[in-house]
């Protein structure tokens, strides 16, 4: 491997690193947040309400209220985002589940969810007999070259 | 004497009614106990119902741990436990658990707080709206509990509990129109219960329905003819029925069923004074002289009676009942005794007696006015005249009997002709009690006396 490239297979691997070691949430500075709205963001962003440990964790001035603000939002964000067809479209692009609708509000989310994850097995089902049928067609076309072939020769 | 009448009588009506209407303690002064609470811990049961909550499955292993720990009364390990979740990562059912714990040991705030979080996810919860209503009613907000019970019962809640409370506080609110169906409601679940009967009579009491109230009364006598309560319920709704005659009768048999209250025994005394059975009546008020915590100020209202009906002979029958049993702890107290003793022997014309008590009544207390003006009428009456004036004046600087004693010495001047002293009194009753309109013609009548005298020397 040339220097250069080892180099940026380097910093690469370091920046994934990184991305795994911290969390989704937006760091935001500790004071003059709008706690609400970024809980409600924490929600739409199917985020554990846990994440807002983190902000208890670097931020030794948050109140309370600020922790009350954060739920109200987060609370208001799970409410639409706990919704038949965010379960639907989660589990249509492949992505597990990520457990965060109360109990209240999951009977949709999780229908929705089920009914994407048969989706999704119907598009892998299809896009795997489109797979077999194309080899089995290259297969048959390789045979029938080889066919062709001796019976030239 | 009409206007006497009247006020008696409604006297004595509120007094019946208070103890009555008003015995059991939820009724009496809103004073709940918390009891003992019981939990109910929820069941995962599958398929989510609206108005009910269920725990999630996950929370299956958690349930049984709390049931263990409260079981064992530790309320606070459960706190513990499930205030290590956020409020959102539990289900409705375990946040209402949370608060229900909060409520138990009277943290208020924070189950307040918690219900209407439980509400804000799922607002039909019913048990959470009566709990709420509950809580209200301790924290004494009786606008919101009867909003959250009111909810409870929209929402399907058919417990006796939830109805009898709205319905009282319907009533506080509303007046009793609005409260006799709840209570009705609570009385067809709970038909024994006294609180539903008690607060159903005291809702068509109210509500001027007597003759329904009477019935229901009658009813309930008749399943109990031992119980005095009922009894004085039932005199109550005849004294409100201007039926006083019924009314003493019912409260004789409370009475002789073992109700001695000191309200009661009074009311039953002043019935009877009005209906001039007067040994009945002495005997009554002397009873509730044997009761406890009777001081002085009962004193003084028994004798107001009896003197507003001139019963010095039964009055004294009754403070001579009175002066061995009465704890009078203060000089000022005893001192008020010996004034009704002094004043009741002024009347029976026992002169020594009455003398002797008022010496006593102001050796223990010099500066009891009311005794002091009544020593200096007597002492006028026994034509002592300098003593009485030297009462009067003794009388005038205490605020409370300043203007009886600047009014009875110029009575006293006048009585002896001495227009000139008379006249300075009355001038200086009408400096200082305006009010007073006759002074302004007896100021001048005097004047004119006066003037006549000059003229004639």
């Amino acid at each position: 491997m040339k220097p250069i490239a080892f180099i940026f297979t380097l910093i690469f691997m370091v920046i994934a690193l990184m991305g795994c070691g911290t969390s989704k949430v937006k760091q935001a500075s500790c004071n003059g947040n709008d706690w609400q709205a970024l809980g409600r963001q924490a929600a739409l962003d199917a985020q554990s309400v846990r994440v807002f440990d983190q902000y208890i964790a670097s931020c030794p001035s948050l109140k309370n209220e600020d922790k009350k603000l954060f739920i109200a939002g987060y609370r208001d964000g799970l409410k639409q985002f706990c919704s038949y067809e965010n379960g639907y479209k989660i589990a249509v692009k492949d992505k597990s589940d990520p457990n965060v609708c109360p109990y209240e509000l999951r009977a949709e989310f999780e229908r929705g969810y089920k009914e994407g994850s048969a989706e999704l097995m119907n598009q892998k089902y299809l896009k795997q007999k489109l797979k077999d049928q194309s080899e089995e067609r290259r297969m048959r076309n390789i045979d029938q070259l080889d066919r062709d072939q001796n019976r030239s020769n | 004497m009409d206007f006497y009448r009247n006020t008696f009588k409604l006297l004595v009506f509120y007094g019946l009614l208070f103890k009555a209407m008003f015995a059991c303690a939820f009724l009496d002064e809103f004073e709940l106990t918390l009891e003992q609470p019981t939990f109910i811990l929820p069941q995962f049961t599958g398929p989510y119902r609206e108005r009910e909550a269920s725990i999630a499955p996950e929370e299956y292993e958690m349930a049984e741990e709390l049931r263990t720990l409260l079981e064992s009364d530790d309320k606070n390990l459960v706190l513990n436990r499930l205030e290590s979740y956020y409020d959102i990562e539990l289900s409705p059912a375990m946040l209402t658990l949370k608060a229900q714990v909060y409520f138990s040991i009277k943290k208020f705030d924070q189950a307040e707080e918690t219900y209407l979080a439980v509400l804000d996810r799922m607002p039909q919860l019913v048990r959470v709206h009566s709990d709420l209503g509950q809580l209200y009613l301790l924290k004494k907000d009786f606008k919101k509990a009867r909003e959250y019970f009111a909810n409870a019962v929209a929402f399907g809640a058919n417990e006796a509990m939830i109805h009898g409370q709205l319905a009282y506080l319907n009533m506080q609110e509303f007046g009793p129109f609005s409260a006799i169906t709840g209570y009705q409601q609570a009385l067809a679940l709970e038909p024994n219960n006294r609180s539903w009967q008690q607060g159903l009579l005291s809702a068509l009491t109210r509500a001027e329905m007597f003759d329904a109230a009477e019935a229901l009364v009658g009813e309930l006598i008749e399943k109990n003819r031992n119980d005095s309560n009922l009894w004085l319920m039932k005199a109550a709704i005849s004294m409100r029925a201007n039926k006083t005659q019924h009314a003493l009768a019912s409260l004789e048999v409370a009475i002789h069923l073992g109700e001695g209250s000191q309200n009661n025994l009074r009311s039953a005394a002043q019935l009877h004074l009005q209906q001039g059975s007067y040994l009945r009546a002495i005997q009554l008020l002397k009873d509730s002289l044997e009761l406890d915590g009777i001081g002085i100020a009962t004193v003084n209202e028994y004798m107001f009676w009896l003197s507003e009906l001139e019963l010095w002979q039964q009055a004294d029958d009754l403070l001579s009942h009175a002066s061995s049993r009465l704890p009078l702890s203060s000089s000022d107290a005893k001192s008020q005794f010996h004034w009704h003793r002094a004043q009741t022997f002024s009347k029976l014309k026992q002169s020594e007696k009455a003398y002797q008590h008022f010496q006593t009544a102001l050796d223990l207390n010099p500066n009891n006015g009311m005794a002091l003006l009544d020593f200096a009428r007597f002492q006028k009456a026994q034509d002592n005249i300098e003593q009485a004036e030297l009462l009067f004046i003794r009388a005038e600087a205490l605020d409370g009997s300043k203007k009886d004693a600047i009014l009875g010495r110029a009575e006293l001047y006048l009585s002896r002709k001495d227009f000139e002293s008379a006249l300075i009194q009355l001038r200086n009753a009408h400096l200082r009690y305006p009010e007073l309109a006759a002074l302004k013609e007896n100021i001048e009548i005097v004047e004119n006396i006066i003037r006549t005298q000059k003229l004639n020397r």
